[in-house]
């Protein structure tokens, strides 16, 4: 773990980041190319939803993403409280707004994706309910970030919330099971192995690969922005103190070390 | 497909997913070209464009911070 932590440094993660961003992207690319096609034009229409099956295809990548995206965040919200790296504050910040987007997307496609087959676009069942609780955290999450001036506080303030909030992510993973829900039970993620037909499924696998690389490239692009965003901080504040009369350069270096 | 009485909704729900997705890397690419902007800005020959600097105290002031890559 230690040796780890010893490349988890920013300086290493932009190297990273400059290798590992076009290849990612590419795969992403190719990943939503292959898989649109079998989504479109190989996967056969359902006998009971028709072609409206196809808004699977989009939903379930997003809702594995918007549960994916917060264990990621619960990590880093322990890489904070724990072990205090920075790094661990700037990958807590980058996932939440991402989670955000994709929560939002899951709740999208799934309201249009209701309203021809429930008959409603929106019913305050658990897993609805639940997945909209998850995007209200993400929210919280992002105005918190934005509203605490100091990153230090507001990194230690958001791990906070992120712990607290992460009891939700087995509500929404077990609300179809505890809960008579009008959403189905899982068919994908559970115990039996998957419900659904083989010819259905490996579009499906292949479309969630593509959202996943896609969230790994994104991620990496906002980590390494939220590096930069805490140079350009730190450069500023030195830039500032440098500028104020009788103010020597090792207490302008104090200042923008100031915790 | 084309025959469906949903497509609508089909169509509705990969547009959406569309703007979401275009939305996300549009704001992440231009946030970081206005951060390298902003960066570019300090090109004072005491301060490096990797955010490192020339500072007589450096090293104290880096051992005196939990943050030795000024990231915080």
């Amino acid at each position: 773990m230690t040796s780890m932590l010893n490349y988890a440094t920013p300086t290493y993660f932009l190297r990273l980041a400059r290798i590992l961003v076009p290849l990612t992207a590419t795969l992403t690319g190719l990943l939503f190319g292959v898989g649109l096609y079998l989504a479109f034009f190989v996967a056969p229409p359902d006998y009971q939803q028709g072609e409206t099956v196809k808004i699977m295809y989009l939903h379930v990548p997003a809702a594995w993403l918007a549960m994916l995206i917060y264990l990621v965040m619960t990590s880093a919200a322990l890489g904070t409280l724990v072990w205090r790296h920075p790094l661990a504050d700037a990958a807590q910040k980058a996932a939440a707004a991402l989670g955000a987007g994709f929560t939002l997307l899951c709740l999208g496609t799934g309201s249009l994706w209701g309203k021809p087959m429930w008959g409603a676009w929106w019913v305050w069942d658990a897993r609805l309910t639940s997945v909209l609780v998850l995007f209200l955290i993400y929210l919280g999450l992002v105005a918190l970030w934005r509203t605490i001036e100091d990153p230090g506080k507001a990194a230690r303030a958001a791990a906070i919330f992120t712990l607290v909030g992460a009891v939700n992510i087995p509500i929404i993973k077990f609300s179809v099971d505890w809960w008579n829900t009008l959403h189905q039970p899982a068919s994908v993620f559970r115990l039996g192995g998957p419900a659904i037909a083989p010819s259905m499924l490996w579009p499906l696998v292949v479309m969630v690969l593509a959202f996943t690389f896609l969230f790994v490239t994104l991620y990496l692009m906002a980590i390494r922005n939220e590096i930069l965003r805490r140079r350009l901080r730190r450069m500023s504040i030195l830039a500032a103190s440098a500028q104020e009369p009788g103010r020597s350069q090792a207490s302008a270096w104090e200042a923008a070390y100031e915790p | 497909m084309s025959h469906d009485s949903h497509l609508g909704f089909i169509i509705a729900a990969y547009a959406f997913g569309l703007v979401i997705v275009a939305g996300m890397v549009v704001t992440i690419v231009a946030d970081y070209l206005n951060l390298k902007q902003a960066l570019a800005s300090f090109s004072a020959p005491e301060i490096r464009q990797d955010g490192d600097t020339q500072g007589p105290n450096r090293q104290d002031s880096i051992a005196r911070s939990a943050d030795p890559e000024g990231l915080a």
